[in-house]
């Protein structure tokens, strides 16, 4: 790329955090009947790639709609459980490739991090997983084992939703906390010797996977700043690189974002379990949860893409360049940490 | 946001794509029937709505757990009651996804007072709310184009007029009949086209922004 390019990439992140800046609030997560907690949302939509997005969704829909008549099916012919499955695949896969608060989330943490690739999608894929598991297990203690009401259902979705959101604004808030450090200790007077400059701490960047929790809140996409460009990683700790993968940080941004469960799956679970083939529905939720990791996976691979190359120009010896990484990368916190309190105010705000 | 992209790296055209402010559609969790009677008072105006929503077979799953209390298989009227009575209570904040006025007036639009009259039934596979949506005003439909939609602009639920007993005109004054039109869905096209409204139209009265929502299943009421 050339240095316009490179421009562009700053000029992009600018933009994308004035536009974070100025989101509308996210609509509050109350249920219109009650029971079953949409997923927040802003209810006008702009942007050039609206029309995708819209594409996307009604994709999704008619995956899910799909869903119900193949539960049906399998109760007398078995053969139906692939389809199912595969229909559970490709709503997981189109839920992720559609706006979500998650994703955001993921990618943000992913840059500001600076996770290496194969990391990245590993991430991407044990939050999806975990997400499904939070439905699993949510519907198996409350509908099978409880007979609980949907009105306690969506209570217990609620309070689980909540932890979710404090667990993503507290890890923001821990990365805000290190990557300003990282930021002041460029500057002269803050920082304890220049050589700090180059940032070990930020670690190294590749650029975001963003793991996957499926975000279904879209809505909140808008702006969140994972700039590509941010990450330099230039020198980032040798121990990082090839020390073992930091299980107990990456289980932290897997559990804050799994946490949240899917509303589709936990409605298609407790369907499934009326129709009596309740084996079926967790089937349903694992594809679900396969298609979504998938899909976040690939977004991790394309932050982790940018991170890199904005990296190697900080590499190259770029003072300026190098400054822009580790200003970046402060954003990918400053991003994480509010949308988990915008979140967490929404759900707040929505009642419990 | 337009950041004129075209010329740019891939790289910054999927990530803008990641940063841009994106659709606000959320996909459906929730698939409802509607039909509606209108009602009118003796002096020829419109004087509530009664609903009949049709729930898709799993969010009538989801929603009926655990309330079968005699455990007989069965889902009485009583057994549902609450679950109705939460309901209609959490519609309050969304305006019971019905608004009523005058197309292409933001004026003059109906006011509902709380839903009265509200019962569940559950047929073994779906299940069906009714309730009565009473006027705090009567409203004259010979006023101007008067015209009631029913749809969830967050796009959480996914309404669609039945295919039979759609609308009915209740103790109307002669010469009055309903038409209604169908919601279209959210095609590309459309979704481009609402992209173009500015994003303060969320600010506006929602009664406004029925009437001018692409999306809305449109009930209108002809008084000749």
């Amino acid at each position: 790329m050339t240095r316009t390019d490179h421009r562009r990439l700053i000029v992009a992140i600018v933009l994308t955090a004035v536009a974070m800046a100025l989101a509308p609030e996210i609509a509050s997560a109350a249920s219109p009947f009650g029971v079953a907690r949409p997923e927040a949302s802003v209810a006008v939509q702009s942007g050039p790639l609206a029309g995708m997005f819209a594409w996307i969704a009604a994709k999704q829909s008619a995956f899910y709609q799909g869903l119900s008549g193949l539960v049906t099916a399998f109760k007398t012919d078995g053969t139906a459980a692939w389809a199912l499955i595969g229909l559970s695949f490709l709503y997981g896969l189109f839920h992720a490739a559609g706006p979500g608060h998650g994703k955001v989330v993921i990618t943000s943490y992913l840059v500001a991090t600076g996770e290496t690739l194969r990391r990245g999608v590993v991430l991407a894929f044990m939050s999806a997983f975990a997400q499904a598991m939070t439905a699993i297990a949510l519907v198996t203690v409350m509908t099978v084992l409880l007979s609980a009401t949907s009105f306690a259902m969506t209570r217990a979705t609620g309070l689980v939703e909540i932890a979710s959101y404090a667990l993503i604004a507290l890890i923001g808030a821990a990365l805000v906390y290190r990557k300003g450090a990282a930021l002041l200790a460029r500057v002269p007077v803050f920082g304890p010797q220049t050589a700090a400059a180059g940032g070990p701490a930020h670690g190294h960047v590749h650029v975001g996977q963003a793991h996957g929790h499926h975000h279904h809140d879209h809505a909140v996409a808008r702006g969140h700043v994972h700039g590509p460009d941010c990450g330099h990683s230039h020198g980032p700790d040798p121990a990082d690189l090839t020390g073992p993968f930091s299980l107990s940080r990456a289980w932290t941004a897997v559990l804050a974002v799994g946490l949240r469960p899917c509303s589709g799956a936990i409605i298609v679970l407790v369907f499934a379990f009326a129709q009596g083939v309740y084996g079926i529905g967790i089937a349903a939720a694992l594809a679900m949860a396969a298609g979504t990791g998938m899909a976040v996976g690939l977004l991790a691979g394309i932050a982790v893409g940018a991170h890199g190359f904005a990296a190697r120009m900080a590499d190259s010896g770029n003072g300026w360049a190098a400054a822009g990484l580790q200003a970046a990368e402060f954003l990918a916190a400053l991003a994480v940490f509010g949308f988990g309190l915008l979140l967490l105010g929404g759900a707040l705000q929505g009642g419990i | 946001m337009q950041l004129g992209l075209p010329s740019a790296p891939a790289t910054v055209l999927v990530i803008s794509l990641l940063l841009a402010p994106t659709v606000g559609i959320a996909h459906p969790h929730v698939w409802v029937d509607s039909r509606s009677d209108i009602l009118f008072n003796d002096a020829g105006s419109i004087s509530g709505i009664r609903h009949a929503w049709t729930f898709d077979e799993m969010f009538s799953a989801y929603a009926i757990q655990g309330l079968d209390e005699d455990n007989d298989g069965k889902l009485s009227r009583e057994e549902l009651q609450p679950l109705a009575q939460v309901n209609v209570e959490s519609l309050y904040e969304y305006d019971y996804f019905t608004f009523l006025g005058v197309i292409g007036v933001d004026e003059i639009y109906g006011v509902f007072q709380d839903p009265v009259d509200y019962w569940l039934d559950y047929d073994g596979v779906r299940l069906t709310l009714n309730f009565t949506l009473p006027l705090t005003e009567p409203f004259d439909p010979k006023q101007g184009e008067t015209a009631i939609e029913v749809y969830d602009p967050t796009y959480f639920i996914d309404f669609q007029l039945a295919e039979t007993d759609t609308v009915m005109l209740v103790n109307a004054p002669r010469g009055c009949a309903p038409q209604f039109e169908r919601a279209e869905g959210f095609d590309p096209a459309t979704a481009a086209m609402l992209a173009q409204i500015p994003p303060d139209v969320t600010d506006l009265p929602p009664e406004i922004l029925g009437l001018t929502e692409i999306n809305a299943n449109t009930i209108r009421v002809i008084c000749g």
